[in-house]
């Protein structure tokens, strides 16, 4: 049989998709397994990050809670009065250097430590 | 107005879950490599194109919850990637061989087995121009509606059935002229 060139030509449209059809299982099958990987990779990174900031927040909490806890004792050592009660703060204890001179010599703690629970 | 379907798949891939990603690969996967080789013309370097597609999706998961349409967003960063890659390429080739002047955007001759018939028709679709390849893949490859390629590369819907005739018609004389 002869082709003449409306028939050669007419099915173009058909043709290409011959053409460019292929089985694309192999591909599809191996994208799954790429995304799937790259998504528990994101997976874990995002639960590092998470943890790492947990652990950050754990840690400058106890560091704020444990200077609320030790200042107030702290305030009683430096300052001869508390700042609320209309004496200078600044006015520091006379006797706090001796004190704490004193506690140092003899092994015994200047003041006790508060730790937040 | 997006399709209930559409809207399950978009927040599961926004969400990350696995199924969501192995349901939109299935879904686009074989539509989107047969539009990438067409664009890029090579059958590894476009199945790579895709690839990097959907893991780029993958990291950019949380922005996916705004797209108004999966098969829009897709196709148009297919189209990207694929120019982006045809440069890169092209300015490679060109630096490794400056001799050469048809580098530009013109992709390879696909290669894949298959009869002379069809490689003839390949190499055809291989050197038309970037617009109407463009065209010519959206409309077969990814079987897009005129309106669709229209609003994906910022032209009328009948700029887009123009361009597609045009390029038809350019196969055809190519086709006809190796053959007389």
């Amino acid at each position: 049989m002869i082709a003449t060139p409306s028939d050669e030509f007419g099915d173009l449209e058909a043709r290409w998709r011959g053409v460019a059809s292929r089985p694309a299982d192999e591909a599809v099958d191996r994208w799954i397994k790429v995304v799937s990987r790259e998504l528990a990779a994101e997976r874990r990174q995002e639960s590092f990050r998470f943890w790492t900031a947990a652990a950050a927040l754990l840690v400058l909490g106890w560091h704020l809670g444990f200077a609320a806890a030790v200042l107030p004792e702290a305030r009683s050592v430096f300052f001869s009065s508390a700042p609320d009660s209309g004496s200078a703060p600044w006015r520091v204890r006379e006797a706090t250097l001796d004190e704490l001179r004193i506690a140092l010599g003899t092994g015994e703690p200047a003041f006790h430590w508060r730790l937040p629970m | 107005m997006l399709d209930p379907d559409c809207a399950r798949l978009l927040a599961g891939l926004a969400a990350g879950r696995d199924e969501a990603f192995a349901e939109l690969i299935r879904r686009y996967g074989p539509a989107l490599a047969r539009t990438a080789r067409t664009l890029v013309g090579d059958e590894a370097e476009a199945e790579d194109l895709v690839q990097e597609l959907f893991v780029g999706m993958v990291r950019s998961r949380k922005r996916l919850a705004g797209v108004e349409s999966l098969t829009a967003y897709l196709f148009t960063a297919l189209r990207r990637a694929a120019a982006r890659h045809c440069e890169r390429r092209a300015r490679e080739e060109a630096a490794r061989a400056a001799r050469s002047r048809e580098l530009d955007k013109t992709p390879r001759a696909i290669r894949s087995s298959g009869s002379a018939r069809d490689e003839e028709l390949r190499r055809a679709v291989a050197e038309l121009p970037l617009a109407e390849r463009e065209v010519l893949a959206l409309k077969l490859d990814a079987g897009l509606t005129y309106r669709d390629i229209g609003s994906l590369l910022e032209i009328s819907p009948n700029t887009a059935a123009s361009r597609f005739r045009l390029a038809l018609e350019r196969l055809r004389r190519e086709l006809g002229s190796t053959r007389a």
